[in-house]
């Protein structure tokens, strides 16, 4: 009896210990877990999808390993994009991409000759301290969630790609990252896989903070927030001292519990300073504290904001193209094609998609045409030919049917919608505009007869070093120098402008530029 | 030579066959390490929550454990058993036997039950059968007028008006001469081959009831009786030898089962006018007196090497009823022994007593938790907690699986678990909520 009642409370009590310490360090292990099988074993999956897609199905099973060595492109990229990427779901939401456009659209990158390119790499390009070949990419996915991993990874792994995941660090030191977030040991596990870089997001600044006593929210970084206790606004020192503090831990979590250097900073919402509300100059303060954490950041871009890949000028600020979650894997591709460095001469008669992106008004992209035109809310319209930036002594000619409008405006030096050069055509004449971090100066203004030149539709701007001359029917109408060193190169675009909502329109059906 | 090559063929088929043995049970063996590995992986889950919840993974911890104890405890069943026979102090032990069988309206299965129990291995002058007929309307009577002609010891009771079971019972054990009382359900009897073993652990002083074990003998009617018979040989041979491991059987069923009379009489009358908030208790009668037994401080066991049939349910209808009739039993019976046990074994009362009575009375809640709340609230899917149960019940079944090769009603096991987790576990509270109502409704 007694022995049977001590065996019988010792093997109760080495079960217990095995259930309460298995289920411990099962619990934090990320590799027992069903998620980690799956993605294995979709790894096999899309092993095969792929072989099927490249050489057929017969040649999936073929046993014969032909020698699809990757063509390494001989040529070098000047410029490099950077895809953004949240979750990856079964269906689709807003934010989020199904897991069949986003398979999809890197089978079609792979196929199309895209190779990703990793943090380190990209920074020491960016940094004009290496060289990276065409079609080089950066992917990365903000939130450090679980479902940026495990439905991607086994993508990764087919197709030889890395990413990098931009996590919000206090999921890793301190607060529990439930179910949404991934874990410590699951980041680990991604760093040990080789594919995947795991950089910072931000500590804590990830959601929308008051901003004033009644309600008013806003971004972490960009505004100086409400202190309940004391009824009053951080000031300003507070709200650096605040904003430093979060870029500290949020270097020091990635550096001490990844030992993984912390490159690049991914500003939450990709706001850096830009929707500030209550700060005036928010952008300057906060990428001025910011740089003293991280060799370069990042925020999402759009057409306003130039052209979308990053050139080795751009030091600190860099821009992603966030990839919206109904794009398919042809319209990634085109958006990608469309950022690639242009060569010259260029001619264009049929307009590609993407080509021409758009900052003002509406933008109409046919194959043979493309218009410019005001919408009900706007005065004008403009767009600029992607791809375009590195150019600098040119001459561009377009053929212009002028519908309606008071001007017609030819961009050159184009690197976005504050820094330009352009030629404004009216109708009694032409003037010559420079625009620098958003001054226009007018350098030159001739009066023109219209008519004794004769009613031609080409017109033309000419750019050589520190010259801009404006061409009616491929004749010089007007000449001015003083173009900035800012404006040393730049690409080319289209403004119109009228003084009345919806009423300018322009067809351009032939665009050439000539180097000179 | 040919004997060298028969005591050859001899070796080789007894090397075979040990082999086989070996293979089987070890093939049990690791597929209950697989399950035990897979319950694990279960309960990490819950371990994903324990800094949110830690209440929940101390509950899932503490009933999977108790449900492993079960199989555990019944692991040392057979050393206890020989424990007991090892307390024996008398040699050739005979004492006089007792039958006592009520009965209502049984002409069918009485006469097999009242002739099983004078074929039994016993000498014939020292076994006695008291029929109680209680009030039958058919031809009991009758059946048992013509055995009387046959056996000398038969003795019968009449009633005209039906008074219950648990006064047939009594008057039973007074009108008794046996110094032991095997009680016995009018459709149930008891294998005459095994029946010594159910009167020698009697032999130990200490011993004051056995319980034999039983099957059901119309199993293979409908999935339903074959569910039972799992069940049966489930809460017998693992449920109930868990408890004989530590001596204290808290129901020797009534079925099959025998006292010591000199422990019963004592308690009788209290026993038969048991009230619980302030009626007549009219179910739960085996339980009862079991827990008397107990609180005299006798030892209850169960014996494998007894073997009764009895007849179950073959309608879903009264199934239910039987499952609700002993829910009540045991609800009112664990209040009953909750006042002695703890002072009587506190090994008992607290590895097994009180916790089964809190995971009885909290399944039913987590298992809306799990099922019904959380899917629908939380959009937790009930996979786990499926799962978990399923795996608990595979652990039960390798066991039963090792103990008896050769009962096909396994699988059943799980069936019988997934309707206890969606059904029966609820039938407590409706037991509980109708506890008023006193009517035996199965017959």
């Amino acid at each position: 009896m007694y022995k049977s009642k001590i065996f019988f409370s010792l093997i109760l009590l080495v079960l217990v210990s095995f259930i309460v310490g298995g289920s411990f360090f099962v619990k934090d292990n990320s590799y027992l877990t069903e998620k980690y099988i799956v993605k294995n074993l979709n790894y096999y999956k899309y092993n095969f999808l792929f072989d099927v897609s490249e050489k057929g199905f017969a040649g999936a099973f073929s046993l014969m390993n032909e020698n699809t060595e990757a063509k390494m492109e001989d040529t070098q990229t000047d410029s490099i994009p950077v895809l953004v990427y949240h979750g990856v779901l079964e269906n689709a939401d807003e934010e989020n991409i199904s897991i069949t456009d986003f398979k999809n659209q890197m089978f079609a990158l792979k196929k199309a000759g895209w190779q990703t390119v990793t943090m380190r790499d990209f920074n020491a390009f960016i940094q004009g301290n290496a060289t990276l070949p065409d079609k080089s990419f950066v992917l990365t996915f903000d939130d450090g969630r679980k479902d940026s991993y495990y439905p991607v990874d086994p993508i990764l792994k087919t197709l030889d790609y890395n990413a990098v995941i931009f996590v919000i660090t206090k999921y890793i030191t301190e607060e529990n990252p439930g179910n949404y977030y991934l874990s410590l040991e699951e980041l680990k596990q991604m760093q040990k896989s080789g594919r995947w870089e795991i950089q910072p997001h931000t500590y804590d600044g990830h959601t929308f903070y008051a901003i004033d006593g009644n309600g008013g929210a806003g971004h972490f970084y960009s505004n100086r927030l409400w202190l309940f206790e004391e009824n009053r606004l951080e000031t300003n020192e507070e709200f650096l001292a605040r904003i430093s503090l979060d870029f500290a831990m949020a270097k020091n979590a990635i550096e001490e519990k990844l030992h993984e250097p912390a490159v690049g900073f991914a500003f939450p919402f990709g706001d850096f300073g830009e929707n500030s509300k209550n700060i005036e100059d928010a952008e300057t303060q906060v990428l001025q504290i910011a740089r003293n954490f991280f060799p370069i950041s990042f925020y999402q871009t759009w057409p306003g904001k130039g052209f979308p890949t990053n050139y080795p000028e751009d030091e600190f600020l860099l821009k992603r193209i966030d990839v919206e979650a109904d794009w398919d894997s042809m319209k990634l591709l085109s958006v990608l094609e469309s950022g690639q460095d242009k060569e010259l001469p260029y001619n264009s008669s049929v307009y590609r998609q993407d080509d021409w992106l758009f900052t003002w008004g509406d933008g109409i992209i046919e194959n043979d045409t493309l218009t410019l035109q005001s919408h009900a809310q706007t005065t004008g319209s403009s767009g600029f030919l992607n791809g375009s930036y590195l150019w600098d002594n040119y001459t561009f000619l377009a053929d212009i049917d002028w519908i309606s409008g008071l001007s017609v405006s030819l961009l050159a030096r184009y690197k976005d919608e504050i820094n330009h050069v352009s030629c404004v055509f009216t109708e009694t004449g032409v003037r010559i505009e420079e625009r620098i971090q958003n001054q226009i100066r007018v350098i030159e203004k001739r009066d023109i007869d219209l008519a004794t030149i004769g009613h031609n539709r080409k017109r033309g701007v000419r750019v050589s070093d520190s010259m801009v001359q404006c061409l009616v029917n491929e004749k010089v109408v007007a000449v001015a120098y003083t173009v900035s060193d800012v404006l040393s190169h730049g690409g080319i675009g289209f403004k119109i402008w009228d003084s009345v909502e919806g009423s300018s329109n322009i067809q351009i059906t032939n665009v050439s530029v000539l180097p000179l | 030579m040919n004997g060298y090559s028969e005591s050859l063929n001899k070796y080789r088929s007894f090397v075979q066959e040990r082999l086989s043995k070996m293979f089987y049970e070890g093939s049990l063996f690791l597929l209950g390490f697989i399950l035990l590995v897979l319950i694990v992986l279960v309960k990490s889950k819950t371990a994903t929550e324990f800094f949110t919840d830690p209440l929940l993974f101390f509950y899932t911890i503490f009933v999977t454990t108790f449900q492993l104890s079960r199989v555990v405890a019944a692991i040392f069943y057979k050393s206890s058993l020989a424990g007991v026979d090892a307390g024996s102090t008398e040699i050739n032990y005979e004492p006089y036997v007792t039958f006592v069988i009520p009965c209502k309206n049984e002409e069918a299965a009485i006469e097999k039950t009242v002739r099983k129990s004078f074929e039994a291995d016993y000498p014939k002058e020292k076994i006695e059968v008291i029929v109680i007929n209680d009030g039958s309307t058919d031809n009991t009577l009758k059946v048992l007028r013509s055995l009387k002609s046959e056996f000398e010891n038969l003795i019968i009771v009449n009633w005209r008006k039906n008074r219950g079971k648990r006064h047939a019972m009594a008057h039973g054990f007074v009108l008794s001469k046996g110094e032991i009382i095997v009680q016995l359900d009018s459709d149930s009897y008891i294998d005459p081959k095994t029946f010594r073993n159910l009167i020698s652990p009697f032999s130990n002083p200490e011993i004051g009831a056995v319980c034999a074990h039983a099957d059901p003998e119309n199993a293979d009617k409908n999935w339903l009786t074959k569910m039972q018979a799992a069940y049966y040989f489930m809460s017998f041979r693992i449920l109930k030898a868990a408890e004989s491991t530590f001596l204290s059987v808290f129901c020797c069923s009534g079925c099959s089962s025998a006292y010591r009379k000199s422990v019963v009489m004592p308690t009788l009358k209290e026993w038969l006018k048991e009230k619980f908030l302030g009626l007549p208790v009219t179910w739960g009668d085996d339980r009862s007196l079991t827990n008397r037994v107990l609180r005299a401080n006798y030892k209850t066991i169960y014996t494998d090497k007894v073997q009764a049939y009895t007849i179950c349910p073959e309608g879903i209808k009264i199934f239910l009823k039987q499952q609700t009739r002993w829910k009540k039993g045991w609800f009112v019976n664990s209040f009953f022994a909750s006042k002695f046990i703890l002072k009587k074994d506190p090994f008992v009362a607290l590895t097994y007593f009180f916790p089964l009575i809190f995971v009885t009375l909290a399944t039913p809640f987590m298992a809306t938790r799990a099922l019904i709340y959380n899917p629908i609230v939380n959009k937790v899917s009930p996979f786990y907690y499926i799962f978990g149960v399923l795996l608990v019940a595979g652990i039960m079944t390798i066991y039963y699986r090792y103990l008896d090769r050769e009962n096909k009603y396994w699988v059943y096991v799980f069936a019988w678990s997934a309707i206890n987790m969606v059904i029966l576990s609820f039938i407590l509270f409706y037991a509980i909520f109708t506890i008023q109502n006193r009517k035996w409704a199965t017959r």
